[in-house]
């Protein structure tokens, strides 16, 4: 549905996108990376409102670019927080409803389907300007699916959502997918992208770092030392415990602050060896946690490997 | 489709705090023709208007399609909504030529109520009395289409300083060039719509005001070479524009 094949782009001297081949089917994927990595470039280019520099894009077979073919058939909420404020939340919606093609009375009929569906029929009528964060986007969702789109392009959809919101959001995604649209979805918070898919893009200032099932990229990640962090009333004794584990490559006791951070090479085994520890050796733990277990850890990883 | 943008670029021109401005315009220039009725007696109804008109309600017209014609990119790309209206499929030839169409509508409207406000002050009451009053609405008719073509011109291809432009083009050479010697006029578009207007000049009338008017200079144009010069303007400035929006990029740039 989207093919990428070297696809590049540029900013004057400065590359936003670098090289990167992919392709993505119906379902929903999830395109992470760090603020500047390109993700919002790469949905521009998907989304028809820039050309790649280099290399080639196509969306249903056809550039994307100012295509209203392809546009017919495809939504977008971008992550721009803009509106035209002083309008309601229905007449915006409504509008671009029209915009993709519907006559006046489909058009309000498929609004007021799609602000029931996003939970904002309530507040309809009400100017976009007194709406709150996580409104917007519901509004931001709602023009974006309005014309029954089979690809629906988000960018930090969840930004400003609560949680409940956020459980709701990527409830009604997940529907979506399964009902074989393509959804694609930017974010920088690797929790977010976890608790919504599996199917993962991974960007790096630009380039495609990797690309397929987040359980395999992590599998990826924990062949490489991995820090655990883990606390403790006896630090000491977590130290001893874990010292003669062959996976373990070495420890920093930190028995003032009540802690001690080890580097391990196979973090599944280590977890497991924990369990152990605390069961049939008695040894008393606070909590653990892992520094390495974030998207700039991720990156890192992946980067030097 | 297209009665959606229409009415949709209508609406956003026509909001309350857009539109006062122009309101207040006009009601200044009704008043100047009241108060030179009350300060000059003897004065015609038909010099007062024609003075008057060429000072202020042929320079609103021109001003506001600053303002509306370059709403139509400009205003957009800046505000960002533009991301919405690119992402339809809306060839991008008509979204700019509808919402063009929706700049002419409000500077006509409201070049039209601003003369039949100076016509109505000049004339002591009742507008439909001038002679001039059916000439100037097709100046200024013609005049927000050519006016409002070439802003969108420059408001597709500099998108970012467009407003700074045009109103350099209002103000400085819409201002002088009428007043020059030599044929320099010719591309001025006011001097264009006066040529359709054809307001009368008294000698006793201030050199000042006459200057104001633009009226020192030796404008030799009829109505029969104006009006197809100001038909030709927008079809060709439109054109331009709605092959520049569809072949350029129109998304602001941003760190990412």
């Amino acid at each position: 549905m989207i093919v990428m094949q070297g696809v590049s782009r540029w900013y004057g001297q400065v590359i936003g996108v670098n090289d990167v081949t992919c392709t993505l089917t119906p379902g929903l994927a999830a395109l992470l990376g760090q603020n500047g990595a390109g993700k919002t470039t790469l949905l521009r280019m998907i989304t028809g409102q820039l050309r790649p520099t280099t290399g080639t894009l196509t969306v249903f077979g056809e550039e994307p670019f100012a295509n209203p073919n392809v546009l017919k058939r495809l939504g977008y909420c971008p992550d721009v927080d803009n509106f035209y404020e002083h309008s309601t939340g229905r007449a915006f919606v409504q509008f671009l409803a029209e915009l993709g093609g519907m006559s006046h009375s489909i058009a309000r009929d498929r609004t007021g389907q799609m602000l029931e569906m996003v939970g904002m029929a309530h507040a309809a009528d009400r100017k976009i300007a007194g709406y709150s964060k996580g409104m917007r986007q519901r509004i931001k969702l709602a023009q974006a699916m309005v014309h029954d789109p089979e690809i629906i392009v988000l960018d930090e959809p969840l930004n400003g959502l609560d949680p409940v919101g956020r459980h709701e959001y990527i409830e009604l995604l997940h529907r979506l997918a399964g009902e074989g649209r393509t959804i694609v979805v930017s974010s920088h918070i690797l929790y977010e992208v976890e608790t919504m898919t599996k199917s993962l893009l991974l960007l790096h200032r630009g380039r495609l770092l990797a690309e397929g099932d987040l359980r395999v990229i992590r599998s990826l990640i924990d062949q490489h030392p991995h820090r655990v962090r883990v606390e403790g009333p006896e630090p000491r004794a977590i130290a001893l415990a874990t010292l003669t584990l062959p996976y373990v490559l070495s420890l920093d006791l930190r028995e003032s602050e009540g802690y001690v951070e080890i580097e391990v090479k196979d973090p599944e085994s280590f977890y497991r060896a924990l369990a152990d520890m605390v069961l049939l050796r008695k040894i008393e733990l606070t909590g653990f946690s892992s520094p390495d277990n974030n998207l700039e850890s991720v990156f890192r990883y992946l980067v030097t490997t | 489709m297209v009665r959606a943008i229409y009415l949709q670029a209508v609406g956003e021109y026509t909001r309350f705090r857009r539109v006062i401005p122009w309101l207040l315009l006009a009601a200044f220039g009704a008043f100047g023709a009241y108060m030179w009725a009350a300060f000059a007696r003897g004065s015609l109804g038909i010099d007062r208007y024609s003075m008057v008109s060429y000072m202020l309600v042929f320079r609103i017209a021109g001003f506001s399609a600053v303002f509306f014609a370059t709403a139509n990119v400009t205003a957009e790309v800046e505000q960002r909504t533009i991301v919405y209206l690119l992402t339809r499929p809306v060839p991008r030839w008509m979204l700019l030529t509808v919402r063009y169409l929706a700049a002419v509508t409000v500077v006509t409207v409201i070049g039209i109520v601003a003369a039949l406000a100076v016509s109505a002050a000049a004339f002591g009451g009742n507008p439909f009395v001038n002679p001039l009053l059916g000439k100037d609405i097709l100046a200024l008719v013609l005049g927000a289409f050519a006016y409002s073509g070439a802003f969108v011109l420059v408001s597709v291809v500099f998108p970012t300083r467009a407003m700074i432009i045009c109103l350099v083009y209002v103000f400085g050479w819409e201002g002088l060039v009428p007043n020059m010697p030599g044929t320099m006029y010719y591309l001025s578009i006011f001097s264009h719509l006066q040529a359709i207007a054809q307001h009368p000049v008294q000698s006793d009338t201030n050199p000042f005001i006459i200057f104001l008017a633009s009226m020192t200079g030796t404008n030799t144009l009829s109505a029969s070479v104006s009006v197809p010069v100001l038909i030709l303007i927008p079809v060709a400035t439109v054109a331009a524009a709605a092959a520049w929006f569809t072949h350029f990029e129109f998304v602001p740039r941003d760190d990412e």
